[in-house]
C-alpha cells in the first residue's frame, strides 16, 4: 500500500463531496450523484479493506504513518498533522468503509436536495475516517468537532419527525463532549509537552512530565475530563438521552452511520487515551477506579434493555439497544485494572471487538428497519405485524441481526460478550458481580429482539384498523442493490462469528502494545 | 525634533486626515451619491497600504524595536501591525458602504468624514506610548462617532447618540481618574518611566504598599474605561441598544475596528505601562471581566429576535474570550516555553475582526434584501441569497469555534493559554459558554437553510457586488488559517516580542 492511503482515504471523500456540492447547480454538467456517491464510497470500501487486510502483523505498531510537521510548527504549541493506524483502529476503520458504502445504498430514495444529502454523508465518512486515523490528538479533535456540522444538517433537513429538536440536542451533547475533550487535550499537552500520541506512550512518563511543561493539573482530573467526555459519545448512562432521539429522527442512512461507526469514536477514545496513554501517565488511576467502572458499565446494560423492551417504535427499539450494549464497552474497559496481576487482554480486547461487531450487527438492523419503514411508512410495532409473507428476505436478515445482536454462537456478537465476560469475571469481587448482572443483559436482549421480530415481523397480519393493512398487498422485498448492501453486511457478522480471529489476530496486536510499548 | 522620517513613520494616519479633508470638500461639488464613499475607500486604501509597506520595512527604516517619536509614540511591529487590521477592516467597510449606505443616510459627506477622523483615532491609538496622548486618540475615535451615530435617519438615531456620548464621557472620565492615580504614584505620563515604578512588594505583602494599591486602582480603572471601546464588562450596557439603532455600516465599525484599537491601548496598558510584577494582581481583575462578558453575552443572545442585537450580545462575549487571553499573562508564563497568553489574545482579535467583517457584512448585504434585520425573516435565505449566505454560514461557524475554522484556532490557543497558565476554571467557563453559543448561531443557520421560506413569491435577490468580493476573501482567509494558522501565528509571536 502506498504511505499517502490513510490520508487519501480521509480527503477522497470529503474533497469529492464538497466537490458534489459545489457542482450541484452547473446547467452544463448533469451527473447522477447517487451513481457518483455509491461509487466513491464503493472504492472507499475497497481500499479500506485491503489497508486492514495489508496491516502487517508481523510488524505491529502504528503503520501507513503520513505526516508534515510544520502544520502548527511552534515551540510552545506544536502541533503536526499525523495519520497511521495499529492494531486498534485498523478494524474501525474497515468498519467505516464497510457501512458507509451500506449507508449510501441506503439513501437511494433521497430525492430531498439530493446533492447535498450526498455531499455531508460524503464528508461525514471522511471526517470519521480521519478521526481513527489521527495520531496527533489535536488533529484528533479537530474532526471529532468538524463530524458535527454534516451530522446537524443530516438529521435536521432530512430527518423525520422531531428532527430540528433532535439535531440541536445532538449538537449541544457533542459540542459539550467536544468541549471537555478539548481542555482534556490540552492539559495532557501542557503536561507532557506533545500532541503526538505515540510521543506520550514512548516517553513512558510514569507520573513525571516534562520539566518546561510542569502544570499542577492532577492527572485523575484529566482522565474524568476524557472520560465524561467519550461517555457522552458513547453513550452512557446518565449522559445517554440524546442518542434515542438523534436516532429515531434520522434518516436511515445516517442512523447506520451513526450508531455503526459514530459512537465508536466514543469507544475507541476511551481505549486509545483512557486506557493506552494513561497507561502511561499514571496507571493507578484506572487499577483504582474499575471496579466503579464495572459498576456503571453494568448498570448501563440492565438500565438500557429494560428501557428497549419498552419501546414500541421500531428505530427507537433499536436505539435504545445501543445504550444497553455499549454498557458492555465500559464493562470491557473497566477489565483493565487488575490486567498485570491476571495476565491476559480478553476485557479490552473485547471491548475493542464489541465496537467492530456492534457496528455491523446495528448497522444491518437500522438498515433493514429503514427499509422496512420505505414500503410501510410507519416504524409503530403494533401497527405491524406478519410482514414475513410479504417480506421474507427482509425478514430473514432480521432474525439473523436479532440472534446476532442478543448474542447467538456463531455469530459476531457472541465472541465479543464471551470475551469482556471472561475478561471481567475472572478479576473477582466487584466485577465479577457486575458481570453476573450484564450478563441478564443477554437475557433481556433476547427477549427485546425475539418479542420484536415476533410483533412486527411475524405474528399475525396487520389489523385493519392499522394504516399498513391498506397497502399490506403492496409491500415488496429487497431489490438487488439492497441485498447487495444487506450481504455484506450478514457476510461479516457471520464471518467474524465463525471465524473471529480475522479481527481479533489485528486487534490483539493493538491491545497487547498497549502493555508492551 | 520631528524629522522627515518621522512624517514618514506617520504617512498613514496624515493621508487619512487629508482624505477626510478631500472628502468634506469635494461632497460640496459633487452630486453623485457614491462619491464620498469612494474617496474615503481610495485613501483607507492609501493609508492601508503604507501602513502595511512600514510593517514590512518596505518604505522606511523601521528600528525592529519600535521608532519613538517624541516620546508619545511608538512606531513599531504591534502598532503596524493592528494598525493595518483597523485601516484594513475600515477599508473594508467602507468599500461596501458605497452601494449599501444610500439609503440609511441623511448626509454623505460629513458621514464619510468623521469615519476617517475616527479611524485616524484609532491608528494612532494602537501607537501611543503616553497617557495623556492616549486619551486624547481615544476621544478622536469616539467623539466622529456620535455624530455618525446621528446623521442616520431613522426617528431614534437621536436617542442612540445621546446614550453613546454619555457612556463615552463617562468611561472618559473614568480614564482620566486612572491616569490621575498613576500620575500620582509614579510622577509621569510616559509608559517607559511610569514602568521603572517597581513594586516594592508583592505576593501575599502586595496590599501592605500604599502605592501598590493606588497604581493597582489606576489600572483597574483605565482598563474599565476602555473596556467601553472592546465593549466589555462593565461598560457594555450600551452596546445592545447602540447596535441595533445604529446605521449597520457604524455597528460594524463600532463591533470590529473599534475594539481592536480599544485592545490595542489595553495591551499597551497592562504590558507596556505596567511593570510586570503586577501581573498577578490585574489579572484577577481583568477574569472577572472576562467571565461577566462571556456569561451575560451569552445568555442574553439566546433569546434576541433581532439579529443586529444578537450580534451586539455576541460581541460583548468575545470580548471577554479575548479577555481570557489577557488574563493568562503570568509573569513566568512569559519566560518558559508555555504559550503565552498575549499572543493567543492578538491572534484572537485578528481572528475575530476577519470573521465578524465577513459575518456582519454579509448580514448587511443580506438584510437590505429583505429589509428586514429580524432573525425570523430569514427563513429560506438560503435558498433566495445563497451565495451570501453560504459566507453567513461559514462566519457563524467560526463564531462557534467548530474546527477547520479561523474562530477554533483562537479558541484552541485562548483556551490553552489559559490551562498552561493554571487556569483552569477560566478555560472551563469559557468553553461552557461557547457550547452555550452553539445555540444562537446554529439557530440562524437553521432558518436559512433548513427552514422553508415563509413567502413563496419567486422573486430573486441579488447581493451586492463589493460585498460578495470582500465577503468571499474573508472567507477564503477564515478556512485558510483555520486549516493552517501557522502564518498568522508567526506574525502575531513577533509582533507580541515587542511588548515584552
Amino acid at each position: 500500500m502506498p504511505s499517502g492511503i490513510l490520508s487519501f482515504l480521509i480527503f477522497f471523500p470529503i474533497i469529492s463531496g464538497i466537490l458534489i456540492g459545489i457542482f450541484s447547480e452547473n446547467k452544463y454538467l448533469k451527473i447522477n450523484v447517487k451513481k457518483i456517491s455509491l461509487l466513491i464510497t464503493g472504492i472507499q470500501m475497497i481500499l479500506s479493506i485491503l489497508v486492514y487486510f495489508s496491516y502487517n502483523k508481523t510488524l505491529g505498531g502504528f503503520q501507513f504513518i503520513d505526516y508534515f510537521d510544520s502544520w502548527i510548527p511552534f515551540e510552545a504549541f506544536t502541533a503536526r498533522y499525523i495519520v497511521g493506524i495499529d492494531g486498534l483502529s485498523a478494524p474501525l476503520i474497515l468498519l467505516t468503509g464497510i457501512l458507509g458504502f451500506c449507508s449510501i445504498i441506503a439513501s437511494m430514495n433521497i430525492n430531498l436536495r439530493q446533492k447535498e444529502y450526498f455531499m455531508w454523508l460524503l464528508v461525514l465518512q471522511g471526517v470519521v475516517t480521519g478521526v481513527f486515523a489521527s495520531l496527533d490528538l489535536l488533529l484528533l479533535f479537530v474532526f471529532w468537532e468538524a463530524e458535527l456540522i454534516p451530522m446537524y444538517f443530516l438529521i435536521s433537513i432530512w430527518g423525520s419527525g422531531r428532527a430540528h429538536y433532535s439535531a440541536m440536542k445532538f449538537l449541544i451533547f457533542t459540542l459539550t463532549s467536544g468541549a471537555l475533550l478539548l481542555i482534556g487535550i490540552v492539559s495532557l499537552y501542557f503536561a507532557t509537552g506533545t500532541f503526538t500520541m505515540f510521543d506520550i506512550t514512548e516517553l513512558g512518563l510514569h507520573g513525571i512530565v516534562n520539566s518546561n511543561f510542569s502544570i499542577a493539573i492532577p492527572a485523575v482530573f484529566i482522565f474524568f475530563i476524557f472520560f465524561i467526555g467519550f461517555a457522552i459519545k458513547l453513550p452512557l448512562f446518565p449522559v445517554h438521552s440524546w442518542l434515542p432521539d438523534a436516532h429515531t429522527d434520522a434518516p436511515t442512512a445516517v442512523s447506520i452511520m451513526l450508531a455503526g461507526v459514530l459512537l465508536k469514536m466514543g469507544g475507541y477514545g476511551l481505549l486509545r487515551i483512557n486506557v493506552d496513554i494513561f497507561n502511561y501517565i499514571d496507571p493507578s488511576i484506572l487499577t483504582n477506579l474499575a471496579p466503579y467502572f464495572a459498576i456503571i458499565g453494568a448498570f448501563s446494560v440492565i438500565y438500557g434493555a429494560l428501557l428497549t423492551i419498552q419501546q414500541t417504535d421500531l428505530k427507537r427499539l433499536i436505539a435504545f439497544s445501543s445504550v444497553s450494549h455499549m454498557g458492555y464497552v465500559v464493562l470491557g474497559f473497566s477489565s483493565y485494572g487488575a490486567f498485570a496481576s491476571v495476565g491476559s487482554t480478553e476485557g479490552l480486547g473485547g471491548t475493542a471487538l464489541q465496537l467492530f461487531t456492534h457496528g455491523t450487527i446495528t448497522g444491518l438492523a437500522f438498515l433493514l428497519v429503514g427499509l422496512t419503514y420505505e414500503r410501510t411508512h410507519t416504524r409503530y410495532i403494533p401497527h405491524l405485524g406478519g410482514l414475513v409473507n410479504k417480506m421474507p428476505l427482509i425478514t430473514t436478515f432480521f432474525v439473523i441481526a436479532g440472534f446476532a445482536s442478543l448474542g447467538l454462537p456463531g455469530l459476531s456478537g457472541f465472541v465479543a460478550e464471551l470475551m469482556i465476560f471472561i475478561g471481567t469475571f475472572k478479576m473477582g469481587s466487584l466485577w465479577a458481580i457486575s458481570t453476573i448482572v450484564a450478563v441478564f443483559g443477554v437475557v433481556l436482549a433476547a427477549a427485546y429482539t425475539l418479542w420484536m421480530i415476533q410483533r412486527a415481523y411475524f405474528g399475525e397480519r396487520v389489523k385493519q384498523d392499522s394504516p399498513v393493512a391498506k397497502i399490506f398487498d403492496q409491500l415488496y422485498d429487497l431489490n438487488k442493490l439492497e441485498l447487495l448492501s444487506v450481504l455484506i453486511l450478514t457476510a461479516t457478522i457471520v464471518v467474524v462469528g465463525i471465524y473471529p480471529a480475522i479481527i481479533t489476530d489485528v486487534l490483539n496486536i493493538g491491545v497487547g502494545e498497549i502493555f508492551t510499548r | 525634533m520631528i524629522t522627515l522620517n518621522d512624517i514618514l513613520l506617520l504617512s498613514p494616519e496624515i493621508a487619512l486626515i487629508i482624505g477626510a479633508f478631500v472628502v468634506i470638500i469635494t461632497d460640496l461639488f459633487s452630486s453623485k451619491k457614491s462619491f464620498s464613499a469612494i474617496f474615503t475607500s481610495v485613501f483607507l486604501a492609501i493609508s492601508a497600504i503604507l501602513s502595511i509597506a512600514l510593517a514590512t520595512n518596505l518604505i522606511s527604516y523601521n528600528d525592529p524595536s519600535g521608532t519613538s517619536i517624541i516620546n508619545v509614540l511608538s512606531i513599531d511591529k504591534y502598532s503596524l501591525f493592528l494598525k493595518s487590521l483597523i485601516l484594513i477592516s475600515g477599508l473594508s467597510i467602507s468599500v461596501c458602504g458605497i452601494n449599501l449606505l444610500s439609503k440609511e443616510l441623511k448626509s454623505k459627506g460629513e458621514f464619510w468624514a468623521l469615519f476617517l477622523i475616527s479611524i485616524t483615532g484609532m491608528a494612532l491609538l494602537t501607537s501611543t506610548t503616553e497617557m495623556i496622548t492616549a486619551w486624547v486618540a481615544l476621544e478622536l475615535t469616539s467623539l466622529p462617532v456620535i455624530g455618525m451615530l446621528a446623521l442616520n435617519q431613522k426617528k431614534y438615531s437621536l436617542e442612540v447618540s445621546l446614550k453613546y456620548l454619555v457612556l463615552s464621557a463617562t468611561s472618559s472620565a473614568i480614564i482620566l481618574m486612572g491616569i490621575a492615580y498613576i500620575y500620582g504614584v509614579s510622577g509621569s505620563t510616559f509608559f517607559s518611566e511610569i514602568s521603572m515604578i517597581e513594586t516594592a512588594l508583592s505576593g501575599k505583602f502586595f496590599f501592605k504598599d500604599p502605592s501598590n494599591i493606588l497604581i493597582l486602582f489606576g489600572v483597574i480603572l483605565l482598563v474599565s474605561g476602555a473596556s467601553f471601546k472592546i465593549a466589555s464588562f462593565p461598560f457594555f450596557s450600551w452596546v445592545p441598544d447602540v447596535y441595533q439603532g445604529a446605521p449597520t455600516i457604524v455597528t460594524i465599525y463600532l463591533s470590529v475596528v473599534s475594539k481592536i484599537a480599544g485592545l490595542s491601548i489595553i495591551i499597551r496598558i497592562l504590558f507596556d505601562a505596567i511593570n510586570s510584577s503586577m501581573i498577578t494582581e490585574w489579572a484577577v481583575y481583568i477574569s472577572i471581566m472576562a467571565v461577566v462578558s462571556m456569561t451575560f453575552g451569552n445568555i442574553m443572545a439566546l433569546r434576541q429576535s433581532n439579529i443586529k442585537r444578537l450580534f451586539a450580545y455576541s460581541t460583548i462575549a468575545h470580548a471577554g474570550y479575548i479577555l481570557i487571553g489577557l488574563a493568562s499573562s503570568e509573569p513566568d508564563s512569559l519566560s518558559s516555553s508555555n504559550f503565552a497568553g498575549i499572543q493567543s489574545s492578538v491572534f484572537y482579535i485578528a481572528a475575530y475582526a476577519i470573521t465578524n467583517l465577513t459575518a456582519f457584512l454579509s448580514i448587511l448585504s443580506i438584510s437590505r434584501e429583505i429589509n428586514s434585520f429580524s432573525i425570523e425573516k430569514y427563513k429560506g435565505v438560503g435558498v433566495k441569497l445563497r451565495f451570501q449566505s453560504i459566507i453567513l454560514s461559514i462566519a457563524l461557524i467560526s463564531l462557534l469555534g467548530i474546527p477547520a475554522t479561523i474562530g477554533f484556532m483562537g479558541k484552541a490557543f485562548i483556551f490553552s493559554s489559559a490551562i498552561s497558565n493554571n487556569l483552569m476554571w477560566l478555560a472551563l467557563i469559557g468553553i461552557l459558554n461557547s457550547v452555550i453559543s452553539a445555540y444562537y448561531y446554529i439557530r440562524i443557520i437553521k432558518l436559512m437553510f433548513i427552514d422553508a421560506p415563509e413567502d413563496q413569491e419567486s422573486e430573486s435577490y441579488s447581493s451586492d457586488l463589493n460585498t460578495k468580493i470582500i465577503t468571499s476573501f474573508g472567507a477564503i482567509l477564515i478556512l485558510m488559517l483555520g486549516l493552517a494558522p501557522a502564518m498568522l501565528l508567526g506574525i502575531v509571536e513577533g509582533v507580541v516580542n515587542i511588548l515584552q
